[in-house]
């Protein structure tokens, strides 16, 4: 297939092997690749908007998307940040719901989409897409359990404790140093309403983690310097 | 022609204008969706997703985040450019309350595949073979 302006084929994806296709191979992912619709976002553009009626599945092959709510006193908090090989938007698809949060790139970002009656069929069909479906939406749910019980039985210092780590599994690139850079630019805004905090609270904390020597920062990315202390800090029970 | 329609080009976008009677044939193989708050159906330098036809309410075009005009009821937006995977040269934004059908490409396959709905079948191929040249 030949990829016009933005678009890139499923084979050539560099998020292939982390995505809910990845189990797919010739005429099959050659199928997807014919049928999506590829898109570049710049950072700000959004995805899909709180309250509209979804109409497909979007699949990330690079860059990061927020997910937001929006609250009735119109203040925005990030459930979750998707990178490459995530898919956003099949919640909603599955349960006919309108969409419950707004996704919005957070940088440049390419993002593939495939509607709805297609994706239903490749599911029906491939087992491997379904299984790799049902897998994301146990991984979701577990998050989400995990971010319920962190909010009731965690402290403001120990639920950023665990962003860091959580941010470090996700966006972590690890230096020639061997510490690890978390590669994602996070205002303190959006780091406060990750952790359900005010944005005064998290910068004194994050000027205590500073302090600590557990983090330092490089420009707005944040390097993990001692990791040992953050797990301890973060109060993890598994 | 099997049904008529007018195509014109607002600002570079095309818009194809649609009768009541192709509407009405379109709207029993789709459910008409409204838009509860404004929203973007595509930016500048974007493949729509999906075609639109605008059932009530409306939908403004941009260009460098400036309003290029407006489409209202029986406006078909982003055939072209889905069907011919052509970036759209102009973003489009819809008003809240505003009530369109999706028209994505499985169901214009669907339409075009379809035996029952003959006319309507061979509106869209006249459509889109019209595009493909």
């Amino acid at each position: 297939m030949i990829a016009k302006k933005g678009n890139i084929t499923c084979e050539d994806c560099p998020s292939r092997g982390n995505g809910v296709f990845c189990g797919l191979e010739g005429a099959e992912l050659n199928e997807i690749s014919q049928h999506k619709v590829t898109n570049l976002y710049k950072k700000g553009q959004t995805l899909f908007v709180q309250g509209n009626h979804p109409f497909g599945l979007y699949c990330i092959s690079s860059g990061n998307i927020k997910v937001t709510k929006t609250g009735p006193d119109g203040k925005e908090s990030i459930v979750r940040i998707v990178t490459g090989g995530d898919v956003i938007g099949h919640r909603s698809l599955f349960t006919e719901e309108y969409y419950k949060a707004t996704a919005t790139a957070m940088e440049d970002s390419r993002v593939c989409f495939l509607d709805k009656k297609f994706i239903m069929k490749v599911i029906q069909d491939q087992p491997s897409v379904s299984l790799n479906v049902i897998n994301k939406l146990s991984r979701d749910m577990g998050a989400a359990e995990n971010k319920v019980s962190s909010f009731h039985q965690k402290n403001v210092r120990e639920r950023l404790a665990e962003l860091l780590l959580l941010l470090k599994e996700s966006h972590g690139e690890v230096l020639e140093n061997g510490k690890v850079k978390i590669n994602i630019k996070l205002t303190r805004e959006e780091m406060a309403t990750m952790i359900g905090t005010a944005n005064e609270t998290l910068i004194r904390f994050i000027s205590e983690f500073k302090e600590e020597g557990l983090i330092t920062q490089d420009g707005k990315n944040i390097i993990i310097e001692d990791e040992e202390t953050l797990l301890d800090w973060a109060n993890l029970s598994y | 022609m099997v049904f008529p329609y007018i195509k014109c080009m607002r600002n570079k976008a095309e818009v194809i204008q649609l009768e009541p009677t192709t509407i009405k044939k379109i709207l029993n193989r789709g459910h008409v969706h409204t838009f509860p708050v404004e929203s973007d159906l595509f930016y500048e330098g974007q493949v729509p997703f999906v075609a639109y036809l605008i059932i009530k309410g409306k939908v403004h075009f941009t260009k460098n985040k400036k309003n290029k005009g407006n489409v209202g009821p029986g406006s078909l937006l982003g055939l072209r450019e889905l069907y011919t995977h052509t970036p759209s040269t102009l973003g489009a934004r819809v008003f809240p309350d505003t009530e369109v059908v999706y028209l994505d490409r499985s169901t214009i396959h669907e339409i075009m595949a379809c035996d029952e709905d003959s006319e309507l079948s061979l509106f869209f191929k006249e459509l889109l073979l019209e595009k493909a040249l």
